[in-house]
């Protein structure tokens, strides 16, 4: 005995919850596919709720037919969340009475009932999920169980053979490339599962092909195939308690060992790796450190999976002592692509991921990367891409004001310099302070540069020249008004 | 070892081998090496190559050169001792092509090339000592550079090192980089400061 639960119009009760608003109004979830760009009018409806439904217009519709017949028709945008979310306390409320169930579809589950006692069973007409109702029909084939559930007059039965028979033929388009026949069937004059399963399943399959025999079969309950069964991940948490706080880093390597031992072997005898690591640290008073190490690529091993463990370590500043850890791991199947030819990769791309993780313990967070030269003139006003090809370049610097690149002084060095104060513009004479003093004896500029005028707490502007002292050594002098000389940097 | 002993063993050793310490002759005017254009395939794989000279700056702009296309792997990677480089002086296709390396003092520039050359996922390491004070440099032991120079031979790396006077005793180039500029070259393309650029090898004496 199998039984299938539906719950009619998810996308639509997905919708509604994030629109508590629109409850009281029809509304409407279209077909969307982002990737394909279509006219929006001509999208047909994938949900209606019961009030839409009264005024006469369903699933299918489309939008422009259905906003003729409903004027007040509320167009929801699809939540894919609370979808997954509706589809979770379904399974919840399926495990509740086997824990043999197969996901059918985004809002279907096929349970198989055969080790379930009758007193258990019968508590299927009484499922509620909050205020929403799903539907169920019990049959002796999964597959009549799927299709019969999907009808209103279906609902709550028992189904045999001669009440599939029944049935439009439209049902067919929820079983696996169903939809394609549809329109010939409909040519051919069919209009119930029952003209087709009257057909003959010789001729049928001669003329349509093998999917069609078994769609004969499936119909008539001469097949009963096995379900997918839906296993729920299976959790790799550990946990471990220390008797005194923790602060020094060896006994932290000595439990994390000990945890990625066992975690390496359960992943072993799971043939899967592990893709992340999430590690909670407990701390003294109560609290908690989360955090996670992304691995370029999914490991198995013991000591591939301690040595980022150990980087992070290295860098990890908690204030106070560890009481524990909680080490989770999330799983994947193990990496067999083969290298690609043509695109240009690194040797060891999971030793790089490792290198950087050690820079950044070494110099602090921001120290490595590929520089991004600023989009605007504000002086050093760079930006460093991750080194690991995570982020996406963006063109749009500005191209370099000299041909000869600058050695710069980060901070900019702060000189007095003698300079000739006119009516115009000031004209440097001499470096009178720092570590470069001298005469100027020639220059170029000045070059005026100024950026967020609008704002007077962000404005900024200065005057820059390229100078050559009385030693032949070439330097960037900059003026930022009213009184302040900064050498910004070297050439050499 | 007293001195008069080492002395007295040099002396020994002239006797009985004069021609291994015969003066080498001097090189004549049409024998001594001319200047050669820059190249970087002049730094030899797994060996440390130290750069000095005036056009040290251009090293970097050299190397980077003028592409018109983002990199979708970095080329090189430049470890800034003195977090100097300046990435306003690039074009951002430029910049995809390296790997800027920031750090403050000589420990961690040391430790950092040290991860990297033995990581030898990108293998052209730049190690930009010239914006270090000369007292810190001086304080590097001759045995951190030894160390760099057996982590290179073993991971194949090209490490280049950019000094403002010879300072790596294990160097297996040393080259001095040429390049006049003033400011009237300001208003010339890149590429042709780049093309003046001018290596002359160095004699290898022990750096100090």
């Amino acid at each position: 005995m199998f039984a299938a639960l539906h719950l009619p119009d998810l996308g639509v009760l997905a919708a509604l919850r994030a629109n508590p608003a629109c409850k009281e109004k029809p509304c409407a979830v279209l077909e969307l596919d982002p990737d394909i760009a279509v006219e929006k009018v001509k999208l047909s409806l994938q949900a209606v709720n019961d009030i839409a439904r009264g005024t006469g217009i369903d699933a299918g519709w489309p939008l422009n037919r259905a906003l003729v017949r409903c004027p007040d028709l509320q167009v929801l945008p699809p939540h894919p969340e609370n979808e997954a979310a509706l589809l979770s306390e379904l399974i919840s409320l399926g495990e509740s009475l086997t824990p043999d169930l197969e996901i059918a579809g985004r809002d279907t589950l096929l349970l198989d009932l055969s080790r379930t006692s009758s007193r258990h069973a019968a508590r299927l007409g009484f499922l509620e999920m909050g205020d929403l109702l799903p539907v169920h029909v019990r049959a002796d084939t999964p597959d009549l169980a799927r299709l019969a559930v999907r009808h209103g007059s279906c609902s709550g039965r028992h189904v045999t053979r001669a009440d599939i028979g029944g049935l439009p033929l439209g049902l067919l388009a929820h079983l696996p490339e169903g939809s394609d026949f549809m329109p010939l069937l409909g040519d051919w004059g069919l209009e119930t599962l029952g003209d087709l399963m009257r057909l003959p399943r010789q001729a049928l399959a001669e003329r349509l092909g093998p999917q069609a025999g078994e769609w004969h079969d499936l119909l008539n309950g001469k097949t009963c195939r096995l379900l997918r069964l839906h296993r729920p991940p299976e959790s790799l948490e550990q946990s471990m308690e220390f008797e005194e706080p923790v602060i020094a880093a060896e006994t932290l390597v000595f439990a994390f060992k000990r945890l990625l031992h066992a975690l390496s072997a359960r992943l072993a005898a799971r043939h899967v790796a592990a893709r992340e690591l999430r590690i909670l640290f407990h701390l003294e008073g109560g609290a908690r450190l989360l955090r996670t190490i992304r691995l370029p690529e999914p490991r198995v091993e013991e000591s591939e999976l301690l040595r980022p463990v150990q980087v992070l370590l290295d860098s990890l500043k908690t204030g106070s002592g560890i009481t524990g850890i909680t080490l989770d791991a999330e799983a994947a199947l193990p990496t067999a692509a083969q290298k690609d030819w043509f695109i240009r990769q690194m040797p060891r791309p999971e030793r790089w991921t490792d290198t950087l993780a050690q820079l950044e313990a070494l110099l602090g967070p921001g120290k490595a990367g590929i520089p991004a030269p600023p989009a605007n003139h504000r002086p050093d006003d760079f930006h460093l891409r991750p080194a690991d090809g995570t982020a996406p370049a963006a063109q749009g610097g500005t191209l370099p004001s000299c041909p000869v690149p600058l050695r710069r002084f980060r901070p900019p060095c702060k000189v007095a310099a003698a300079f000739e104060a006119g009516p115009g513009l000031p004209r440097p004479l001499a470096l009178l302070t720092g570590p470069y003093r001298g005469q100027i004896t020639d220059y170029r500029g000045p070059f005026k540069h100024s950026g967020h005028w609008w704002d007077p707490q962000t404005a900024w502007g200065r005057l820059e020249w390229d100078v050559r002292l009385a030693d032949q050594r070439l330097l960037r002098l900059a003026f930022c008004p009213p009184d302040c000389w900064l050498i910004d940097g070297v050439y050499f | 070892m007293a001195a008069p002993v080492i002395e007295d063993l040099r002396r020994q050793l002239r006797e009985k081998f004069p021609q291994a310490h015969a003066l080498p002759p001097l090189p004549r005017e049409e024998d001594a090496e001319p200047d050669r254009p820059f190249d970087p395939a002049f730094f030899p794989p797994g060996a440390v190559s130290e750069v000095i000279g005036t056009g040290v700056g251009m090293l970097v702009a050299g190397l980077l050169g003028e592409p018109e296309e983002m990199a979708t792997l970095p080329d090189f990677i430049l470890v800034d001792g003195g977090d100097g480089f300046d990435p306003a002086s690039f074009t951002e296709e430029a910049c995809s092509r390296l790997v800027w390396v920031r750090c403050v003092t000589a420990l961690e520039m040391l430790k950092a090339a040290d991860l990297l050359v033995r990581d030898a996922n990108i293998p052209f390491i730049l190690l930009d000592t010239c914006g270090i004070g000369r007292r810190e440099l001086h304080g590097i032991p001759a045995s951190a550079w030894w160390r760099l120079k057996l982590a290179a031979e073993a991971s194949g790396c090209r490490l280049v090192v950019m000094s403002s006077f010879p300072q790596v005793p294990c160097a297996g180039v040393r080259v001095s980089l040429n390049a006049r500029l003033g400011l009237e070259d300001f208003d010339l393309p890149r590429r042709e400061l780049i093309a003046r650029l001018r290596v002359v090898p160095e004699r290898m004496r022990r750096a100090t």
